[in-house]
């Protein structure tokens, strides 16, 4: 939802690491971002912060468990969500990257695949077998994607 | 006469020991007497004070100002009231001040106790920070601090709060222990 971008980010964790140097804060243990809508869970959050505020963030879980990312859809009571071994945010760009066993789900339409880039602006999201990255065994690295009709009251 | 002439030494001799028992008696160090009355007895205690520390390159390290100094002998811990540490590190200054504060022995560590405020200078490019709890330990000579007592800090718009915290001034980090909560503002200059 456009009106996140401007909402204070909150992020809770069981240990913060604060790098004064680096501008880099490291969240570690149950972290939860939360921004208006926008909501980034994950074991690992490490965060870098830009002189203008929240700039990026990466998600990671541990002990094959995924990130997860989840955001209310513009003018709509519907929501995005995804979940990848590691999610990139980046609010300057407004757009999430997930890669590694992505997967995102709005409404009926469903995407799987190696890398998952979603624009929150525009609501599409981009997936592809990442390059290099190695195919995932189960669906023989293909991307799947099901995408709902859309019915003729919908706008 | 003879008589008292030859008692003379003797006289002599008797006065000679009387006066050493006398003087040996007088120096003696009473064992009796009750050591210094407790470990708690100051041996001094100093109004309206300023310590200025150097290192050995000359350059002032730290500063305490305090209301009042009192020294305990017997455990060479200092106990000060209304404590205010200036630390220079790196060119940036750290204050701390509180309602009380613990100096131990050799200056290596502080303990500041109520109302614990530490404000420290602001990096190139990044925003001055403050500290908030009810308790702090400094390492001065370490440039580090901790707590294990809630705290709150702030670092230009940012806040953060926690239940404990260790800091390492000589590598910038700052480690913040339970139920920590960061909040970062909106990006400013982002049209609304």
């Amino acid at each position: 939802e456009r009106a996140d971008r401007d909402k204070p980010v909150d992020i809770e964790a069981n240990r913060v690491t604060v790098d004064d140097r680096n501008k880099v804060h490291i969240f570690e243990g149950d972290v939860v971002l939360t921004q208006g809508t926008l909501m980034i869970k994950g074991d690992k959050l490490v965060v870098t912060q830009g002189a203008d505020g929240f700039q990026t963030g990466v998600a990671t879980a541990s002990g094959g468990r995924l990130a997860s990312f989840r955001q209310r859809r513009e003018g709509s009571t519907e929501y995005v969500d995804g979940e990848a071994e590691r999610i990139e945010y980046d609010s300057r760009a407004e757009k999430a990257r997930l890669f590694n066993r992505a997967h995102v789900r709005s409404g009926g339409d469903e995407v799987r695949g190696h890398y998952i880039e979603y624009d929150s602006v525009s609501e599409n999201y981009l997936v592809t077998n990442a390059p290099g990255s190695t195919p995932e065994s189960s669906t023989g690295g293909r991307v799947r994607a099901t995408i709902q009709p859309k019915g003729d009251n919908k706008p | 006469m003879r008589a008292s002439y030859r008692l003379y030494p003797l006289i002599a001799l008797g006065l000679l020991a009387g006066a050493s028992i006398w003087l040996e008696r007088l120096s003696r160090v009473d064992e009796t007497r009750p050591a210094a009355v407790s470990s708690d007895t100051p041996d001094f205690i100093a109004e309206n004070t300023r310590i200025v520390g150097f290192g050995q390159d000359g350059e002032q390290r730290y500063a305490l100002v305090a209301n009042r100094l009192t020294h305990l002998p017997a455990s060479d811990r200092t106990m000060v009231d209304a404590p205010r540490l200036e630390l220079d590190n790196q060119g940036r200054r750290l204050t701390i001040h509180a309602t009380s504060g613990e100096v131990a022995s050799g200056a290596e560590r502080v303990d500041f106790r109520g109302d614990v405020v530490a404000w420290r200078a602001a990096a190139p490019g990044g925003a001055e920070m403050t500290f908030r709890s009810e308790h702090l330990t400094v390492w001065p000579d370490d440039h580090r601090a901790e707590t294990q007592q809630a705290l709150k800090l702030t670092q230009g718009a940012t806040t953060a709060e926690a239940l404990g915290m260790r800091a390492d001034n000589l590598f910038g980090t700052l480690d913040l222990v339970g139920q920590a909560r960061v909040q970062i503002p909106r990006r400013q200059g982002s049209k609304s």
